[in-house]
């Protein structure tokens, strides 16, 4: 009795969608131990967050086409479905039967290697990432701290697979890329510290659960305005978006690291770029932008229309429009990188490093001192 | 560790932040490294305003912050003995002594860089701050008590030392000093992060005091393992043989203040810290420390007073002759009697003066010559009188020649060695010492006992001796400072034994091992 | 043996034996790019280990310092210097192999000797899980406080001198007496250099 009791006791103070917990009592209604139900779970969610990243990137890669056709005054891809949606598709499938060359001096192993390292990491930091109340694969205590060190370790797959191309633009490409990695980490990660230190936790659902207070005002944009910029600035920089795509600059480094790929391995590159784009967007979001809450405040509209919080119904709504408005957020977000990337030139190594080091690092430090001095100051309004 | 576990539970429970401001941390005692840290940034801000800045308002700067640390020093002396920083730090007589003998030789080290720094173009600004921040890491690692504070301060001790001795960057012999200094020194610190973490595995803390009651409790073969891994990085620290092999050639390649500053700042800490662990922590393993550093003193006194003898450049002739040294200072140690460790002390103040006073005068024939060649010093004496007579005066006080200070400290180093019974160490030390003064004595007759047709060619072509040059006149007063206490410190030195003496009375670290050993005497 | 408990023993021996390969071939392998990848390798692993320890911030702390910082920037260091040059041969090399390779094996026999004989005082303390850190917070701030600050002074000054040590702008002037300068040591060269000797035969 006991055991059962604790997980409804759970459910009942973290109100919201459980799906894990539904599976696992529908799985005890088929006569199935919990144990077993609960390693029948574990994959779920995972798959279900690979196929919604990739999906994700389909319809990103679609956008971009798109948005840089309007930008250009083209119409962009029309033939592949209705508006062209099918063309990523076709793309991916061209990526997927093409020849898989290596070069003859090329190092094998690392070769191969090289791309996985970049893509693994990002894939592995979805697993931070919340739609909802328990709609996220696992609520780890170090959370974003965790995204943050994962993505530390995509800048060895780029100088992997600079070194193993054997090939003076690829290896100039792959060190350029770990250096504007490493550099604009640190005032990511400390516009991140400003966040977690007004949430009290390292927890994305705690940083989105402190955000959702008032709705739409209680969003840490307005108090992290500076951190908003900062954390955005330095997300594109990571992402190597335009105005930030040094690494493939193709007038100087034909296409940087990525130069020798070809096929299904060049398709990884091209992948992790956009899902760690889609990734940071939502990230955005989460930190910034209220995460799944919605503008106004759910339970102020349930009060309104005079419905119980708790009704199954209400619970799938709330659930549904926690997902949808995660990833409008974090649309709303990839449409403007993508509108950046068609009007903005590309800067300079050396006016990266020292955006990097001698602005946004000195800006982020100082962002978090005041951060921390509004805290002492105004305990409640800055999470005491 | 029931007792610690308590406290440690106890510091964890608390976790009001309100509560935790109030706990007493007892931030006092490291006032002095205060001192020295508001130094070290008030000069990185003065170089900012450019080199000519620096080079005028950054020797002020570091002197009032190393006076006043040394102020502060005296006035902890005999102070209130209660641990601060929770157990991090100890502010005891033994501390204060060696605080202030590592505050002492970055003085005195600095008054004679100023000049050989600017001479040779290297910023001043950013060497006084390192050298202050060498200074801190050392002097905290004085009175640290836990292993954590041990490694940090032992770190930035290091790490400042690695940049000092690569500072001349243009010149090959200074970073092939560095990068060889780094690569040893990053193991030594690697083997004793290893024996920390044994150590740690077998106390479950980190306090020294703590580890050294769980080592008494129960003394287990890994702790034996943890001895050693340890003992190597303090036998590294004050480089005594087998671990000495890095000290000819960074001496050599250093800068000479660096080396003035390593070879006594850096070694005084190294001593503190071996006080620290193997009386504090090791107190269990008491005959077998001793034994390992009874060889360890065997053969620093004897490879470094032997292989001194065959060197031509006067930076290796000290540097061998600092390990033998060091090898003298490990004699009281090893007695662990009253005597032992007030000679210890006494000794590691008089060789202070008497090293320093020996850099102030070769750093000064080298910025005149631009040579440190032993046979370059040739006929010395018709040229500059003062070089002549002020390294006259502390290489026979190294060697141990009466009526200088270091002729006291040893005499009273074997007095002790002799009463505890280490005739093996008093011989042998008695023996090298007679070779030491073999090597002194011949650089003496170099200078002295040549007539002027045999002079070198650097000495015919010496230029005229001028004091106004900018950084000339603190090296100037370093050097008489220092031969004047090498020379009349000897005849005066009863309130160095009486402060010695002190030295050991106002430490109960030392009490206890005092007692313990008198106890085993008895029994 | 529950389902947790041997997969918790499988992961450990992974990544044990990982690690154990991982470390002889950092230092077997005579490609150094290798040696490099390899010690990323390790330090992924080491990171696991901590995860297996339910230690996940020190984990994360792992990755981010030694995977993300330290081996990033060995990387760096080995590209942009990688001069593709046999190493003369050294005397007596062989010899020297044997006698380390004696010490080495020695030590090893040693510690697993000592390893065997001591009473571990097993199972060690209980994890804290999560609450790990806000505990790491509070140590920092109260009984390592001090090796705290200091770390930050040793910080500041390593990062000013690789500063000074590795800028490109030389004063070539004696601020005291305006003559021009080297930036050398002031004593000249007396024996002929390491470096030299090797250079010139």
């Amino acid at each position: 009795m006991e055991n059962i009791s604790e997980p409804i006791f759970l459910a009942l103070i973290n109100p919201g969608l459980d799906l894990e917990f539904s599976f696992t009592e529908a799985m005890k209604g088929l006569g199935l131990s919990s144990q077993f139900a609960h390693i029948l779970w574990l994959p779920l969610p995972m798959l279900l967050v690979l196929t919604a990243a990739l999906i994700g990137v389909l319809v990103t890669v679609w956008l971009e086409r798109k948005v840089s056709a309007a930008a250009q005054q083209r119409i962009g891809p029309e033939y592949a479905g209705a508006l062209g949606v099918l063309q990523p598709m076709a793309d991916g499938l061209k990526l997927l039967v093409k020849e898989d060359i290596i070069p003859a001096r090329a190092d094998n192993l690392l070769f191969t290697l090289g791309p996985v390292l970049v893509l693994v990491p990002v894939i592995l930091s979805w697993l931070i990432v919340p739609f909802g109340q328990n709609l996220l694969i696992s609520n780890v205590g170090v959370g974003i701290f965790l995204w943050i060190s994962l993505s530390s370790i995509q800048p060895i797959g780029l100088l992997m697979s600079g070194y193993a191309s054997n090939n003076k633009y690829s290896l100039l490409g792959g060190l350029r890329a770990a250096a504007q990695s490493i550099s604009y980490e640190i005032p990511l990660a400390l516009s991140v510290l400003a966040i977690v230190m007004m949430s009290n936790s390292l927890s994305t659902v705690d940083i989105v659960n402190q955000q959702n207070s008032a709705g739409l005002l209680s969003w840490n944009i307005w108090r992290q305005p500076v951190g908003f910029l900062i954390f955005w600035i330095c997300a594109l920089a990571e992402c190597e978006r335009l105005p930030f795509d040094l690494p493939e600059a193709e007038e100087e480094l034909v296409a940087g690291y990525q130069t020798e790929y070809a096929g299904m391995k060049f398709a990884l590159f091209y992948l992790g770029s956009y899902i760690n784009l889609i990734l940071s967007a939502l990230l955005v979001s989460v930190l910034y932008l209220g995460g799944w809450g919605f503008p106004i405040p759910i339970e102020w509209l349930a009060q309104l229309t005079g419905l119980s919080i708790n009704a199954p119904l209400i619970q799938l709504i709330i659930g549904a429009v926690g997902i949808v408005m995660t990833i409008l957020k974090a649309y709303l977000l990839v449409f403007l990188a993508i509108l950046l990337r068609w009007t903005t030139p590309r800067i300079r190594i050396d006016q990266l490093l020292d955006l990097g080091w001698k602005f946004l690092l000195p800006i982020s430090l100082v962002n978090l001192l005041f951060t921390a001095g509004l805290k002492l100051a105004f305990p409640t309004a800055f999470g005491g | 560790m029931p007792c610690l576990g308590a406290l440690f539970i106890n510091s964890q429970s608390l976790t009001a932040p309100g509560e935790l401001l109030n706990l007493s941390l007892n931030a006092w005692a490291i006032a002095p490294e205060g001192a020295v840290l508001i130094a070290m940034l008030g000069t990185l801000l003065v170089d900012l305003a450019g080199e000519k800045a620096a080079a005028n308002w950054a020797p002020p700067i570091c002197y009032v912050g190393l006076l006043t640390a040394l102020g502060l020093l005296a006035m902890q002396w005999n102070g209130p003995l209660e641990s601060s920083f929770l157990g991090a730090f100890l502010s005891d007589n033994l501390a204060i002594a060696f605080r202030s003998v590592v505050a002492l030789s970055t003085l005195i080290s600095l008054l004679i860089s100023w000049r050989y720094a600017e001479q040779s173009g290297s910023p001043v600004g950013e060497y006084a701050a390192i050298l202050l921040a060498a200074t801190l890491g050392a002097m905290l690692l004085c009175g640290a008590t836990d292993l954590v504070s041990v490694f940090i301060s032992l770190e930035t001790l290091s790490v400042a030392s690695y940049l000092l001795s690569g500072y001349m960057k243009r010149d090959a012999r200074s970073s092939e000093a560095a990068l060889k200094y780094l690569l040893v020194g990053s193991a030594a610190a690697a083997v004793f992060l290893y024996g920390a973490s044994l150590l740690y595995g077998i106390s479950g803390t980190t306090n020294l005091q703590a580890i050294g009651i769980a080592l008494i409790t129960s003394p287990t073969p890994l702790a034996a393992l943890a001895l050693v891994f340890v003992l190597a990085t303090v036998a590294f620290k004050i480089a005594a043989v087998p671990f000495h092999q890095w000290t000819p050639d960074v001496y050599e390649g250093s800068p000479t203040p660096v080396v003035a500053f390593l070879s006594v700042g850096s070694k005084a800490a190294g001593f503190a810290l071996a006080v620290r662990l193997l009386i504090g922590c090791f107190g269990a393993f008491d005959n077998q420390w001793k034994l390992l550093f009874t060889v360890l003193a065997v053969l620093s006194m004897t490879l470094g007073n032997v292989v001194a003898l065959a060197q031509t450049s006067m930076k290796r002739m000290l540097a061998y002759s600092s390990i033998g040294q060091a090898g003298f200072v490990m004699i009281g140690l090893v007695c662990g009697t009253e005597d032992g460790f007030a000679s210890m002390v006494l000794y590691m103040a008089a060789y202070l003066f008497m090293n320093l006073g020996a850099f102030a005068c070769i750093i000064l024939f080298s910025i005149r010559t631009g040579s440190d060649r032993i046979s370059d010093y040739a006929g010395l004496y018709q040229k500059d009188p003062l070089i002549t007579l002020g390294l006259s005066l502390c290489l026979l006080s190294l060697g141990g020649i009466p009526p200088m200070i270091g002729f006291f400290g040893k005499i009273y180093l074997f007095f002790a060695g002799w009463a505890d019974q280490q005739y093996l160490l008093v011989i042998v030390g008695l023996v090298t010492s007679v070779i030491s003064i073999y090597y002194y004595i011949s650089v003496i007759k170099m200078m002295v006992v040549k007539e002027p047709y045999e002079a070198s060619d650097v000495v015919k072509n010496y230029p005229s001796i001028q004091w106004e040059t900018l950084g000339m006149p603190p090296l100037r007063i370093a050097l008489v400072t220092c031969v004047l206490v090498t020379a009349i410190g000897g005849v005066l030195s009863n309130p160095l034994f009486q402060w010695a003496n002190s030295t050991v009375a106002g430490t109960p670290l030392l009490q206890q091992a005092i007692a313990l050993g008198s106890q085993i005497n008895i029994g | 043996m529950t389902i947790a408990a041997s997969t918790e023993l499988i992961c450990f021996l992974i990544l044990s034996v990982v690690i154990i390969a991982g470390g002889i071939g950092i230092v077997f392998l005579e490609n150094i790019v290798y040696s490099a990848f390899l010690l990323g390798g390790v330090f992924m692993a080491i990171a696991g280990l901590y995860l297996l320890l339910n230690a996940s911030f020190v984990a994360a702390a792992q990755i981010l310092v030694y995977v993300g910082a330290v081996n990033v920037l060995i990387l760096f260091a080995i590209m942009l210097v990688n001069k593709r040059e046999d190493p003369k041969p050294i005397k007596g090399l062989q010899l020297r192999k044997i006698i380390s390779a004696g010490v080495c094996a020695g030590l090893l026999a040693l510690l697993i000797r000592v390893d065997l004989t001591t009473p571990w005082s097993l199972p060690g303390p209980t994890s804290i899980g999560e609450l790990a850190t806000e505990r790491i917070g509070e140590h920092l701030f109260t009984d390592y406080l001090l090796p705290f600050e200091l770390a930050s002074v040793l910080l500041l000054m390593a990062m000013i001198g690789a500063i000074v040590l590795a800028r490109r702008d030389v004063l070539i002037t004696d601020v005291g007496t305006g003559k021009e300068v080297n930036q050398g040591l002031i004593e000249k060269a007396t024996s002929p250099l390491l470096i030299d000797k090797n250079s010139s035969s």
